[in-house]
């Protein structure tokens, strides 16, 4: 049985053609276009946005500063927020307002809207609900499987659900409606109550594996050996169904994990720790609500947007095939998307929903632009963080020894009302649920269920976040009944590199534990921390000291994550790198052009980050099927195009930047210096054979081999372009947790490389490169999962008022294994920022899960707590990030891995502090109150 | 609808009379009104202080302020900076030029709000300089209500420091 | 030089009477219970803490709870509280149950050095013999931190410590608690947080030129501090629009249908009321809006009247929309939990607009009563808006959002400096 059944369906067969990106039969023929945003205001003439001036450094070590830096410095138009109609080439110059009327009740039926509350000249001039959808037949499909709208006479799907758009003509008269609307009764009427919408669960999977003979040999039975295995039905439509299961890997994988479990009950697996773990709903609040612009070009059939979004392509297609059945004259032939520079959010803004109703709005507006711009209350009620709850999960473990025997775990996400990313994330939940922790045996489960909850669903640490911080709870409360050392039982059980995790998966990068926790053991505040708990209780008799350590081991990468480079070089001597992604914050234009220094000797000049069709013509690249549920037949079948790939780009997540992103960059680079530069020195140097390829060397920025001339830069790219050689290659790679790997042939020279299709440009015109061989991931591969994993650890010392529970976070220092950073002033500020976001999950964030919570459009930040500076401790957060293996060590994905560790760190610091284990999250300090 | 006229001067230059909606916020009147989208809505209550402007004294003096929950017609008449003001001829002013060396922001959707604060912080230690050892605290007190959710605080913190420690007047024993 | 004698036998004879009345009137003999160390009696004790919102006086700002040190600003001088850390030394580590009744009823165990009514033991009076000795091994079971006095700055006579016995005399009941035996048991359980551990009245009450509470005019209003602490007799309550159910959710939220808690009342809510049982602050509010337990009280429907543009106070309408209604929004509605709505709020409806000029005139600090439950700052005007625009301002909001709005006097400029003065 394939994996991830229940992921969103797959996506409709996407060609990339000429000038544009095409959707298939079922968008009815819409084309798709991807347009770079050209109407920056703010940079005038240039196109991009300009790199900051003197960033780079000297060019080849560490850069001076962020390449975006200068434009965030002085306000540029990098958000879409930012935009207006007036900004955009060829758009009408005025704009007109859409707001969102969000169901506050999931439990009555929506009967209609009272707007009486709107004197005569606010009320709007268009108002498109339900009913008008359905006659024009707009839908949502696949991922947005639910009502766009809640229509009249249903009860809303979830809190939340938007029941009406309303278009207003004019700023004035928009904001002062709004105003009016915000917080007002009855404006959303309803009726008599029906309770909650009821629905099946998004997803569930089951994990069971047996070890072998030790943790590296063969699995006995594992998923990544036999198959995933999913429940073949639910009881009373929430509880999976295992035993009456019918297939066979799902009845061995019951007859095992029943095994498993016994032997805990019967106490075989040696003494059994038991632990309820309950993590709460928490929202992104990244700063920027979600916005965007829309315009209807009726004389065109086009509909052009303006987003700013982490996953471009995706977007556009999924509102491309909302409207593949729209009725004139909502029927539109090309949908054009402009992306803002910026695109990030934590995950809030991969796949969200609000693009839909951007588009509705433009179809709407009567062929006038129009902004549709969330406020907080809206935007912190449009998606979130799921709260999970980890029920039961016993370790054995030999009490002689300390090792573990076998695990047991059971996982429910509550997925809110929309399928969203929610199946997904109860599958990442579960493979990371043992977090750095070799097990010999395991029964693990998962499921994502339904609720009028407001939308949930994938956030930064999507949900290993959640399971690691209930087991390295749980790891300390079983050094504590064995009264060892909570490091050493760490290091008794952990992962290293070779082992098999959950899934029987052998991740394919070093895993470096031991140094870890050597690193963390040696840390001052873990050493010391008797010495400071007597010092500190001392000045302070009414509070208590405490300290704990935890550590996280998480994937990166998606497992079908596609990205596109293209380096190129002018004959001045100007490097630029293109890669097809979008930056989120976390630096990712800079990595790429810092990452172009492996192999160009120096930074390139220019980062543009682009998903659009019109750049990456160039591959002439075609794919078709989901890649994670491929067969191999189809794949070998499909792989015979050699302008074939299994995905084209990826949406910006699950901390691909410095990993997916600025390998095909440095493979681009690679082939650059390989196809133009080397040949151009050796045409200058005429050394014939004296000199190869593999004794080139960067000093200074200038290229050499074995005592030759020094050759800078400038005077080899004059070269390239003087002779026409090559000055540009453009590379497309893929990973399903391994890279696929082509041969190419380009002038006789063979080269294999870690990407799957390639394009040069000679004489200023790019040219593709067909690959003679190649080698896809197998397709079984997407079952290993996981197998590119950073480890992480994090030591946090508190103090607990012991009259109010008050805590006070004092120092945190945190170690991480990051590969290789490209750049270290970026790998420490994700660290910073990751800890006092985990701070902010362990003791403040928090949302009610219905009717009080974030759905009933009450919620902002007043209330929603996020941590302020005092929260965090500024001065006294500190980062060791281990020394790479070797200098070219990949760079790993570390976005997520620098905030898990922090929050059961504070948790096993409230435990030292006040001897009593807190399950729940956030803990505050009325829960060490109520505890005392 | 109830209307005003106004009349502001922001960064440097007279704008208006504009007839708006009295209760239109400043925000939008910066972005709609005159282009200027610099200034960051966030949170629209008053709380994260991305949205904040510096309103510039006759007698010299200025003060920070809030664009989201303050009325344009608050401003009336008044002198406003936005982040738009701070970079001149090409070149970062020292509090931009220090949250760039620092890696500071991530996002940057918060910088804006943090280089006012910063800005109008240094320009009220050159008047009154603060005892060394009072230095993180002040940092503390004039920094403390912004809110950032990429950096945890650090970076900011930091550039700010060495920053008022590389002048010598800005600080006193 | 007989009369000379004469005086000064008569005022060896008055200092010898005055001692005998201390000693005798002044420090009433209490039998002693045993100290308990049940978990049960602590946990009570703990309760009891609550009500009484102990900490909020004995722990000084950043210091040790209960350590005491904190400044109580008076119109005779700056008294600072009492460690009741159970430290033998600098706390009440040396007392017995009956010294601290004595101090807790009386304010006062022994002739010599009484205390100063900072401690309400003018209110305190009313608490049970049992509840005291809760206390007392609440206290005795924390941490003893050493921390000795800080020495008060009274002026003469008030530093005569002695003299308080007078004070007491004439102005300290001593009376304990009795219940009103025609109301119930919900209303007279309401009666007794109320004027006992509550001390309410200690802010409610106005006070007299010596600084004790008027007892005829209980609970009739006063200014504390920055604020005025409102009239909360049931038929000022109701003229504001208060109901027993709102006054319920203030109690436990600091947010109500009226209004938010501010100033000093958002930190009684905040340390005391929202720690209260649902039943305690039910009679609370049972015994202020003076109804039966089980009688519903009236909740008011209030109807903006705003909408029509064209508004007599445009001055104040204008200032209202771009000062004010981003936040509370154009109709006063607020957003509830997270902007106090003003349509309605019983702050408003107080005639004298004391606390409104005062409010809006310093803004307030935001204010977290839970995890769910917070409200963000409210920024000064005082230096935006001059004493004439906040007259504007307030008679605007007055007019439109109070419940009694046609009743309220319209504010002149010269008022609002006065207040602000």
């Amino acid at each position: 049985m394939k994996a991830m059944h229940f992921r969103s369906q797959a996506p409709p067969p996407v060609n990339w053609s000429r000038r544009r990106f095409l959707i298939g039969s079922s968008a009815a023929g819409i084309t798709l276009a991807l347009v770079p945003l050209v109407a920056h205001a703010a940079f005038e003439k240039d196109e991009t946005m300009p790199a900051a001036p003197g960033w780079s450094g000297n060019g080849v070590g560490p850069p001076r500063y962020r390449i975006d830096g200068y434009a965030k410095a002085t306000g540029a138009k990098l958000y879409a927020r930012d935009f207006r109609a007036a900004d955009m080439a060829g758009w009408p110059d005025e704009t007109d307002h859409a707001m969102l009327l969000l169901a506050s009740d999931a439990t009555h039926r929506f009967v209609g809207m009272d707007l009486a509350i709107l004197a005569n000249d606010l009320q709007p001039d268009k108002v498109v609900t339900a009913e008008d959808l359905k006659a024009s037949r707009i839908r949502a499909k696949g991922y947005f499987t639910e009502d766009l709208m809640c229509p009249k006479g249903k009860t809303p799907d979830y809190l939340g659900q938007p029941v009406a758009l309303l278009i207003f003509r004019g700023l004035e008269k928009f904001v002062t409606a709004r105003q009016i609307l915000r917080g007002a009764n009855g404006v959303i009427v309803f009726g008599e109550e029906t309770g909650a919408v009821a629905k099946p669960p998004y997803g569930a999977n089951r994990f069971t594996r047996i070890g072998g003979s030790d943790p590296s040999a063969p699995d006995v039975y594992s998923p990544a050996r036999d198959g995933w295995v999913v429940p073949p039905r639910f009881r009373r439509g929430q509880y999976p169904s295992w035993p009456e299961a019918d297939p066979a890997a799902t009845r061995r994988a019951e007859a095992y994990g029943r095994d498993i479990r016994a032997t805990l009950d019967n106490g075989r697996a040696g003494r059994v720790l038991k632990q309820h773990f309950q993590t709460q709903s928490a929202d992104h609040f990244f700063m920027e609500p979600e916005s965007g612009l829309a315009w209807h070009d009726a004389a065109n059939d086009r509909l052009s947007l303006m987003l700013g979004v982490q996953s471009p392509a995706d977007t556009l297609r999924a509102i491309a095939d909302m409207l593949s059945d729209a009725e004139s004259p909502y029927a539109i032939k090309e949908l054009e998307g402009h992306f803002a520079y910026f695109g990030g959010a934590f995950g809030g803004k991969d796949m969200p929903l609000l693009p839909n109703y951007v588009a509705l709005a433009g179809l709407f507006a009567d062929g006038r632009p129009v902004r549709l711009a969330l406020d907080r209350f809206e935007s912190i009620s449009a998606r979130h963080e799921a709260p999970r709850r980890d029920d039961r999960k016993p370790t054995g473990r030999r009490p002689e020894t300390g090792a573990f025997t076998a695990f047991v775990c059971d996982l429910s996400l509550n997925g809110g009302g929309t399928a969203n990313y929610s199946a997904s994330v109860a599958d990442a939940a579960a493979i990371s649920s043992a977090s750095m922790y070799y097990v010999p045996k395991s029964d693990v489960s998962t499921i994502a269920t339904h609720s009028h909850g407001v939308t949930a669903g994938s956030m930064r640490g999507y949900g290993g976040l959640q399971s690691i911080t209930a087991m390295e709870c749980l790891v300390d409360d079983v050094a504590a009944q064995l009264n060892m050392d909570p490091i050493e039982l760490r290091r008794k059980n952990a992962m290293r590199t070779g082992y098999r995790n959950l899934t029987g998966a052998v991740p394919v990068v070093t895993i470096r534990s031991e140094a870890l926790l050597d690193r963390l053991e040696q840390s001052p505040l873990w050493s010391r921390r008797d010495q400071d708990r007597r010092a500190f209780q001392a000045a302070n008799p009414y509070k208590a000291y405490g300290v704990g350590v935890a550590c996280a081991m998480f994937k990166y990468g998606t497992g079908e994550d596609g990205a596109l480079a293209a380096v190129s070089f002018s004959a001045d001597g100007r490097i630029e790198v293109a890669a097809s992604t979008v930056e989120m914050g976390t630096g990712t234009s800079t990595a790429v052009a810092v990452r172009v220094a492996d192999h160009l000797g120096r930074h390139a000049d220019q980062a543009i980050l682009d998903s659009t069709g019109l750049r990456w013509e160039p591959l002439g690249l075609v794919t078709s099927g989901d890649p994670l549920k491929m067969s191999q037949q189809d794949q070998d079948a499909a792989a015979a195009n050699p302008r074939w790939v299994p995905v084209i780009t990826s949406r910006a997540s699950a901390s691909v930047g410095a990993h997916v992103t600025t390998h095909a960059v440095a493979e681009a680079s690679y082939a650059l210096l390989r196809f133009g530069l080397w040949p151009a020195a050796r045409a200058i140097w005429q050394a014939g054979d004296t000199v190869t390829f593999a004794d080139l060397q960067w000093i200074d920025g200038k290229l050499t081999a074995k005592g030759m001339e020094p050759l800078s830069f400038v005077r080899l790219a004059e070269r390239c372009h003087a002779s026409g050689g090559t000055t540009g290659v453009m590379v497309h790679a893929f990973s399903r947790w391994q890279w696929a790997g082509a041969e190419f042939a380009v002038e006789g020279d063979t080269w294999n490389g870690a990407i799957d299709a390639l394009a040069l440009r000679r004489g200023g015109d790019w040219r593709v490169q067909d690959r003679r061989k190649v080698s896809f991931p197998p397709a079984s591969t997407e079952r290993l999962s996981e197998t590119y994993a950073a480890t992480s650890g994090a030591i946090v010392a508190l103090s607990i008022d012991r009259t109010n529970g008050a805590i006070k976070v004092l120092r945190v220092h945190e170690v991480l294994d990051c590969g290789r950073a490209l750049v270290p002033e970026l790998v420490s500020g994700q660290a910073q920022g990751g800890i006092a976001m985990g701070l902010g999950h362990a003791l403040t964030e928090y949302l009610p899960l219905y009717e009080d919570g974030p759905g009933n459009g009450t919620w902002n930040v007043n209330r929603y707590d996020v941590p302020r500076a005092r929260d965090v401790p500024v001065w006294d957060m500190t980062l060791e990030t281990l020394p790479p293996v070797k200098n070219d060590d990949a760079p790993r994905g570390i976005a997520e891995i620098v905030m898990i560790p922090v929050i059961p760190a504070t948790l096993n610091a409230i435990h030292d502090a006040t001897g009593k284990r807190f399950t729940r999250l956030p803990v505050t300090a009325d829960d060490i109150q109520k505890a005392q | 609808m109830e209307t005003v006229q106004i009349s502001v001067t922001v960064n440097g230059r007279q704008t208006g009379h504009h007839t708006i909606p009295a209760g239109l916020a400043m925000v939008d009147f910066l972005h709609d009104y005159l282009g200027l989208t610099g200034t960051k809505f966030g949170c629209g209550i008053g709380v994260c202080h991305a949205c904040v402007v510096i309103v510039d004294e006759i007698d010299g003096t200025s003060r920070s302020m809030r664009t989201c929950i303050n009325g344009a017609a608050v401003f009336d008449g008044k002198r406003v900076r936005t982040v738009e003001a701070h970079a001149k001829d090409g070149r970062l002013s020292d509090v931009q030029q220090a949250f760039v060396d620092h890696f500071a922001f991530q996002c940057g959707y918060c910088t804006p709000g943090f280089v006012n604060e910063a800005t109008r912080l240094l320009e009220d230690l050159a008047r009154n300089p603060v005892s060394k050892d009072g230095l993180e605290d002040r940092i503390e007190a004039s920094l403390g209500e912004h809110l950032c959710r990429c950096t945890g605080y650090v970076r900011y913190y930091e550039a700010v420091r060495d920053l008022i420690r590389a002048n010598p007047k800005l600080t006193k024993s | 030089m007989a009369l000379d004698r004469t005086t000064g036998g008569l005022a060896l004879i008055a200092i010898a009477a005055y001692g005998l009345f201390a000693a005798l009137w002044g420090v009433a003999p209490v039998v002693d219970h045993p100290l308990s160390r049940d978990p049960a009696t602590i946990a009570a004790g703990k309760y009891l803490a609550a009500a009484g919102d102990c900490t909020s006086c004995h722990t000084a700002e950043g210091g040790e709870t209960f350590a005491g040190g904190r400044p109580l600003a008076t119109p005779f001088g700056t008294i600072y509280s009492a460690n009741i850390t159970p430290d033998p030394k600098t706390g009440i580590g040396d007392l017995n149950s009956a010294r601290f009744y004595q101090l807790m009823a009386y304010g006062a165990d022994s002739p010599l050095d009484p205390l100063y009514p900072a401690m309400p033991y003018t209110s305190f009076h009313n608490v049970t013999r049992e509840d005291s000795d809760a206390l007392f091994s609440y206290f005795m079971s924390g941490p003893a931190v050493e921390q000795p006095a800080t020495p008060n700055e009274m002026s003469f006579p008030f530093d005569i410590r002695p003299l308080m016995f007078a004070w007491d005399f004439l102005f300290a009941s001593r009376k304990p608690f009795e219940k009103t035996p025609d109301k119930d048991e919900v209303w007279n359980r309401g009666a007794y947080l109320v004027e006992g551990l509550g001390h309410c009245g200690e802010c409610h009450t106005p006070r007299n030129a010596f600084g004790a509470m008027e007892n005829s005019k209980s609970l009739k209003g006063a200014v504390v501090g920055d604020f005025e602490a409102p009239d909360i007799t049931p038929s000022a309550l109701d003229g504001r629009g208060w109901s027993r159910e709102d006054l319920v959710l203030y109690f436990e939220t600091g947010a109500s249908p009226r209004g938010s808690a501010f100033g000093d009342m958002f930190l009684a809510v905040k340390k005391s009321l929202h720690l209260l049982t649902h039943d305690d602050r039910m009679a609370i509010a049972t015994y202020l809006m003076d109804v039966g337990g089980s009688q519903p009280s009236k909740g008011e429907a209030v109807v903006a009247k705003l909408g029509d543009d064209a508004h007599e106070n445009r001055s104040g309408r204008v200032l209202y929309l771009s000062n004010c209604s981003l936040c509370h929004g154009p109709n006063g509605q607020g957003v509830e939990a997270t902007m106090p709505p003003l349509a309605g709020n019983a702050t408003l409806a107080q005639p004298d607009g004391v606390n409104l000029i005062k409010v809006m005139a310093q803004g307030l600090d935001p204010q977290r009563v839970s995890l769910t439950l917070a409200y963000g700052p409210m920024p000064a005007f005082r230096d935006r808006l001059s004493a004439g625009q906040m007259a504007d301002l307030a008679n605007y909001v007055r007019s439109v959002f109070a419940t009694n709005g046609d009743d309220l006097p319209k504010l002149g400029a010269e008022e609002v400096s006065r207040i602000l003065r």
